[in-house]
């Protein structure tokens, strides 16, 4: 083997190494540079920044999430240093996720396969919104239909609808039941978060007792789907009931959560489209 | 089979209230169009989201988010006519992405509708649009 060959062949073996690093990418270091600039502030405040997140990359955590962060907050005008604390949060959120996931596939409850980042991203933010690693955990457990083990990416994206439940002051016993229902019928990502979203929104319906989670529940396990929950069943009679009507529009119909872009953020929450007053955690 | 034959004075009468009423019907067909466009959330329209934001004193709008890395001025919006309503149609990709509105180069705005909103972690509240 020439020297050259020989190169190559290392540089691979120390490209795949076992904890997929990754890497700020030149263009978001880049355009943080820029906003840092542009607010003024000294390469060395950003640096520290910049530095913790190529350190989470380098254990495996997605650095597009974290640079965001960091862009966000240099956009809105915030001090770096106020910045450090909240970029560190979301540094162990991702941590947690990681862990949660990990566990559950080697226990055998999650199905490792389909797009890890997604999931990650989907769990921090499910955990940065108020779920908790344990919730999560028994979730991977309960939600395993017929099927076997549950999706990744289905696990994120139920533990995210549970976080939304508990904004919704949907107990977590009621909402994680809720949400492993929906996983064992097998609901799309977009789905559940859909319908965690329309009880948020009916969240006064649900605590004056108009509405209740059982029911929804049941409705879930006799197998209909999350659209046609509110619009059959309007038990209220007060809502119109179409917000969940998704499927009747071409262009939102039957895709999955996130799709393929893995275009992801922060979280937290509001009940209402129109704003009045929010929950939710920072992420 | 009777033609009434209209009067020399009745005739331009007649044409004047033709013109009138044509101009009433353009009317209200013109406010018509204009009503359609109102504030509301985030929603698909041919060619991306339309995102519409109520600031009649407003000099520029942006919206800045995730989708365009918080770059201030990548996005701006077109006020729409006199109505007080900025106007920008944005390609997104399928996923979930975090939002504000920029008034006048300085002043960051909580969506008013959207979605669903989250904290930002510096204060704020971000608006969600979520594309399917």
């Amino acid at each position: 083997m020439n020297i050259p060959v020989w190169l190559v062949g290392l540089a691979m073996c120390l490209g795949a190494s076992p904890v997929m690093a990754d890497s700020l990418s030149n263009q978001d270091r880049e355009e943080i540079n820029r906003l840092r600039s542009a607010q003024g502030h000294s390469a060395e405040e950003v640096n520290a920044l910049l530095e913790q997140v190529t350190k989470a990359g380098e254990k495996g955590i997605p650095t597009e999430p974290l640079a965001n962060k960091v862009k966000e907050g240099l956009a809105k005008g915030v001090e770096p240093k106020r910045i450090d604390p909240v970029l560190r949060q979301l540094v162990t959120h991702f941590e947690s996720a990681h862990d949660v996931l990990q566990e559950s596939v080697s226990k055998g409850m999650v199905d490792s396969s389909g797009n890890r980042q997604r999931a990650l991203e989907g769990l921090a933010e499910a955990l940065s919104r108020g779920a908790t690693a344990e919730e999560v955990r028994e979730l991977a457990k309960t939600g395993q239909g017929a099927g076997g083990k549950v999706p990744q990416e289905s696990l994120a994206s139920g533990a995210k609808s549970l976080a939304i439940l508990k904004e919704a002051k949907i107990s977590a016993k009621d909402g994680a039941a809720l949400v492993a229902e929906g996983l064992r019928q097998g609901y799309r990502s977009a789905e559940l978060a859909d319908l965690a979203r329309e009880i948020k929104r009916r969240g006064p319906e649900f605590q004056q007792g108009r509405l209740n989670v059982q029911s929804i529940r049941d409705q879930v396990s006799k197998g209909q789907r999350a659209d046609r929950i509110f619009r059959d069943g309007d038990h209220s009679g007060s809502g119109s009931g179409d917000r969940m009507d998704r499927s009747g529009s071409s262009d939102r119909g039957g895709r999955d959560d996130r799709g393929n872009s893995g275009g992801r953020d922060d979280r937290g929450s509001r009940p209402d489209r129109n704003g009045s007053g929010h929950g939710g955690r920072d992420h | 089979m009777h033609r009434i034959r209209l009067s020399g004075t009745l005739r331009p009468m007649m044409s004047g209230l033709r013109i009138a009423m044509v101009s009433l019907a353009l009317v209200v067909a013109m406010s018509a169009c204009a009503s359609t466009i109102k504030p509301d959330v985030p929603k698909p329209v041919t060619g991306g989201v339309r995102f519409t934001y109520f600031a009649p004193t407003a000099n520029t709008v942006y919206v800045v988010g995730s989708f365009n890395g918080w770059v201030k001025g990548a996005t701006s919006m077109k006020r729409e006519g006199k109505t007080g309503i900025w106007i920008a149609e944005v390609m997104l990709l399928s996923g979930e992405h975090t939002f504000m509105y920029l008034v006048d180069g300085k002043e960051w705005v909580v969506p008013p509708l959207a979605e669903d909103f989250v904290t930002d972690g510096f204060g704020q509240t971000n608006g969600v649009v979520i594309v399917r």
